[in-house]
Order: C-alpha cells, then structure tokens, then sequence
C-alpha cells in the first residue's frame, strides 16, 4: 500500500486528514443539494407539462359545452341562452390562448390555428342559423346552415381530440423519462456516496492506519531484536513523527542495555575470575598433597584431603554452572554446529558416565543404532546435556538400578531418551522441572547436590538446536527424559 | 634442565606452581606480571613461559605482543592460562604464538606437569 507524505507526523496527518474529509464532505453535501435541486425542477416541469394536459382538456370541455348550447338553442330558440353561448366562446377563447402560450409542442401550435381558422366559418354558420331562428324560420329553411355548423363543429372536435392526445403522449414521454432522470440522480447520489467513503477510507489508511502499522511492525521488530539481545542502534527511523520519538527511545533504551549488559558481563567475568582463583588455589595446594608431592599420607590423611578436594571441586562447578547461566541470559551461549555422529556422542556420554554408575552398582546400557546418524549440532554442548541427564538419573536412582540411554533415528532428526528405574518425579515438581534453579529432593542422599541450574541450561542448549526436550515420571518407578533434535 | 618461567599474580597459585615444578626438577622462575616477566625472560631466555592471562600492569596479551615469541623467540613454548574463557584470549593467544591454552580450574597438580611434558615435548 502507498504511504502518501512519508515526511509528515502523525498529528499533522490526522490534522490533513480531517481538513481533507471537510473539504470533501463539503463537496459531496453541495453535490447532492444540486442533485436535489435538479429533481425539484424537474418535478415543476411535471407540472407544468400536466397543467398543458389540463388546458387541453378543458379546451374540449368548453368547446363541447358551446356545441352542446348551439344544439339547445337550435332546439329550444331560448334567445337566453345566447349570452351563454357567448360567455363559453369566451372561456374557449382564453384556453386556447392559455395552450398556445404552454405547449412546446409545434403539432399542437398548428391544430390551435386550425381551430382558429374555423372559428370566422363555425361563427357565420351559427350566425345564419341565429337569424333565420329570430326571422322565425322553419328549421327546414337553414337546414343547410345547420349541416355546415355540425360538419364545422365534427372537423373542431376532431382537432381538439388531436390536441388532448398530442399533450397526453407528451406529458406521458415526459413523465417517463422524469422517471429515469430521477433514477439517474439516485443512482449517481450513491455512486457519489460510495467514492467518497472510499476515497475517505483510502486516504485514512494511506495517510494515518498504513503508516501506523508500518511504524508499528518496525518498533515490534525492533523491541523483539532488543529482547532477543540484539542492542544495536536502529537508524531506520529518522522522519520525525510521534512513533519515530518513541522508537528513538527504544534506541535509547536499547543503549543502555547494551551498557549495562556490559558492565554485566565484565562483572561476570571478573566475579568468576576471582571466585575461581581461591578455589583453584585449594584445588592445587590439596592436588599437590594428594598426587605424593609432600610424602606419604596416612590412609585417614588421604580420606580428610579427598572430601576437602570434592568440595572444593563442587564449589568450582557451581562457579561453572552460574556461568553458564549468566551466558545463557545475556544471550551469549553461542552454539556452534558440525556434523556429529549421534550414535558416538551418545557412546562417549555413556561411557564417561559409566564408572560412576559403576560405582552405585547401576546397570547403564545404551541402545546403539547399527547405522551412523549424522546430526548438525553443537557436539560439546550436546555431550553436555546427554552426560547431566545421565549424571541425574544416576543420583536418583537406587544402587542397583538400570539407566537406559536409548537412541531412535526419525525422519525429522533423532530422538534421544534418558529412562531410570530411580524414585521418579512428583507431578507438582514436573511443571518446575526445567526452571532455573529449581532442584528436586532426593530421597536417596542427605546433601542436596546440584545447583538446580543443569535441566534449565539443558532446555536451554536444546532449544538452541530448535529441539524439544519432555519428561515423563512415575513416582516410585522411574523417569524418562526424551529429547528431539532435528537434522 | 628445562627453564621455565612461571608468571602469574596470584601469590598462593604462583607459589603452587612454582613448588610443584621445583619438586619435578625444573629450573623455575617466576613473574608477578607481564613487565616483570619481560624483564626476567629478557636476562635469560625459558623453555617454556606457564602465562597467566589476566593481570595488572601487563596482562598475558599485552606480554605476547611485548616479547614476540613468533618473531624473535621462537623457541620459547607457552601455555596461556587463566580463570576465564574469555573469548579474546583463547583466539589471540595463538595467534602471538602461545603454544596451549589451558584453563587453570580444570587442572590437578599432575595434568598440569603432564600438560608442560607434552609441550616442551612438542618440536620447534
């Protein structure tokens, strides 16, 4: 969609906006008070046409009304019906002339002035039959008169007729097509109507909604590159507006993370740095006496110096784990894939874990694929997290338990399984399982080992690789733990 | 025997060190920071430097540079070494000519020795 005035802010849009829907609205508003105006004209013309048709009309009535006169003066010889007569040529007379000034049409003009012609020649005859009346003539005596007069008067309605029919298909063509005037102006009012909320509703998204989305969709870009730790300056939104102020001080923002994430590593570096020298310190100085360098020790000597130097070696673990940690959260646990042999991996972690197993008089058996199972990921990290789940099942399960490491090539990847025959896993612990520094009691050992940090960077590490890892325990039968990961 | 100069600021790692490698019968110097082993290594060349990274006045970096292994000692072996993983270190050590990079939490009296062995071990 274009995105009109990119240079504009956001008020001044609305602002455009709203002066660019009075304009139109003026003009629509004027537009259809024209259109009304124009149906209003054409409803005078309709009456103006029909008031013709009734000039017409009464012209045949009056004139009927003369003729019927003549017939009853004729008849009766009542000489007072003579002013009638009069008085309704009269009223004909100023019909005719009331047509001739309405009617537009040139047949109509032409039948008046044949109407008018006959007048002098209808007026002679009933003139000839007046006289011979008053003269007290027999009927007989200006039966000639009386056949012209009626001849005269057949050939005056006739036009008359001609004339009534004429305005009647007049004013009946005219109606029609007021009818389609009238539908064309409706018609033209609501293809106005629709243009304009369309033009309306195009201008609101171009000028303000477009814009807004746009805007919106860089900041939300910008907020999940922040998330994702990504604090680099964003130079994109320099035009000016509400939304570019305020991704300007997302930037801001993003800066200063960036520095406080900073002085964050540096702490972690150097917190690690001066954590781990004490203890490695106490690790040499206890190496040094274990490894002969002092003379012999006596057995006891030796038993006090190992439980110093584990200890001393958890301490340095928990130093490792925190680590970890403070990579994983400042979103610098980097993984980086080769193309590893999965069925070797899985070997090595077995293999590394086996002594200890050994130890507790645990049977640990992996499930070996007969083919190799190439797999892109991080195979120290990966190694990692098959080796601490291993490490666990071990801790939580009975002397005398079976591990299982089970290893299943799919279509997607491969499925990685940790199952133990150990105390399993309460469900209300399954939900926190994978959180950081959650850690699980263990009803098999007094200390509680661990720093509650292994599952939540093993989750961690997996979901770098896209995989997924699943627990599934049964308290007091064991616990399986599945991971997927794909090619 | 082999000469080797340990430098590192921890007093009470500088003197494990320093007593475990006596005890296997090297010829052991030792430095309190990158100048003083410049000063040192400049009076007698070692066979092999055990480098700390991180240190006051001259880290391990900053000695590396200084010394020119590639350049003008190249048959001085180095094992860097520190208490952080930090990324600049375990790439630019080797590339000023440190030999292994170890890191020192990781590592029993006898890895280490084992560690230095194999090194010195290692051909010019």
């Amino acid at each position: 969609m274009i995105r009109l005035f990119p240079r504009l802010t956001l008020s001044q849009r609305i602002l455009a906006v709203f002066c660019i829907g009075v304009v139109f609205s003026v003009a629509i508003v004027g537009q259809i008070l024209v259109q009304l105006d124009k149906s209003a004209t054409l409803s005078s013309n309709a009456a103006q046409i029909f008031a013709v048709v009734e000039d017409a009309n009464e012209l045949r009535i009056v004139n009927l009304r003369v003729i019927l006169l003549l017939h009853q003066y004729r008849y009766s010889r009542d000489s007072t019906l003579l002013a009638e007569i009069k008085t309704a040529r009269a009223e004909a007379a100023v019909h005719r002339m009331q047509l001739r000034t309405h009617t537009r049409l040139p047949d109509v003009v032409q039948s008046l002035d044949r109407l008018e012609a006959l007048l002098p020649q209808r007026i002679a005859a009933f003139n000839a039959i007046r006289s011979g009346i008053e003269s007290g003539a027999s009927d007989r005596e200006f039966a000639g008169a009386t056949r012209h007069l009626d001849t005269l008067d057949r050939e005056a309605r006739a036009v008359l007729r001609r004339i009534a029919s004429l305005e009647r298909q007049e004013f009946e063509r005219k109606l029609a097509h007021n009818e389609e005037a009238r539908e064309a102006l409706r018609r033209n009012a609501l293809i106005g109507f629709a243009l304009y909320l369309a033009i309306m509703l195009l201008l609101l998204y171009s000028m303000l909604f477009g814009k807004i989305t746009h805007r919106l969709k860089q900041l939300t870009q910008m907020a999940h590159q922040i998330a994702a730790g990504d604090y680099s300056q964003k130079p994109f939104l320099k035009s000016g507006d509400e939304i570019a102020a305020l991704a300007n001080e997302f930037n801001r923002m993003a800066g200063q993370l960036a520095e406080f994430d900073k002085v964050k590593e540096e702490f972690v570096a150097l917190a690690s740095h001066q954590l781990r020298t004490p203890a490695t310190a106490v690790k040499g100085n206890l190496g040094v006496l274990l490894e002969g360098y002092c003379g012999e020790l006596t057995a006891e000597q030796i038993e006090i110096i190992r439980d110093a130097n584990s200890s001393n070696e958890r301490q340095l673990l928990i130093i490792e784990d925190l680590l970890w940690v403070a990579r994983t959260d400042s979103g610098r646990l980097v993984i980086t894939k080769t193309p590893t042999d999965m069925t070797r991996l899985a070997a090595e972690a077995v293999a590394e874990q086996t002594p200890v197993a050994r130890q507790r008089r645990q049977t640990l058996t992996l499930e070996r694929l007969t083919a190799v199972l190439m797999l892109n990921l991080d195979a120290q990290k990966i190694r990692m997290v098959i080796e601490n789940l291993i490490s666990n099942a071990i801790k939580y399960t009975p002397e005398g338990g079976r591990i299982h490491v089970g290893l299943t090539s799919t279509d997607g990847g491969a499925v990685i399984t940790v199952s133990d025959t150990g105390v399993g896993i309460a469900p209300e612990d399954l939900t926190r399982l994978f959180n950081k520094f959650s850690r699980i009691s263990n009803p098999l050992s007094e200390t509680a080992g661990g720093t509650g940090l292994g599952l939540y960077l093993a989750k961690q590490i997996v979901k770098l690789h896209d995989g997924a890892i699943a627990v599934e325990s049964q308290p007091g039968t064991g616990t399986t733990f599945r991971i997927t990961l794909p090619k | 025997m082999p000469k080797i100069l340990v430098v590192e600021d921890d007093p009470s790692l500088r003197k494990i060190y320093v007593t475990i490698l006596i005890k296997e019968g090297y010829e052991v110097a030792a430095a309190v920071d990158g100048k003083d082993a410049l000063r040192l290594a400049g009076e007698s060349e070692p066979d092999l430097i055990l480098l700390d990274m991180l240190m006051p006045k001259m880290n391990g970096i900053e000695f590396l540079r200084a010394y020119d292994i590639k350049g003008k000692h190249p048959n001085v072996k180095v094992i860097a070494f520190s208490n952080t993983e930090k990324p600049e270190y375990l790439s630019e050590a080797p590339k000023l000519g440190a030999t292994k990079y170890m890191t020192k939490y990781s590592f029993t009296p006898k890895a280490m020795v084992g560690l230095i062995k194999e090194t010195l071990a290692l051909k010019s």
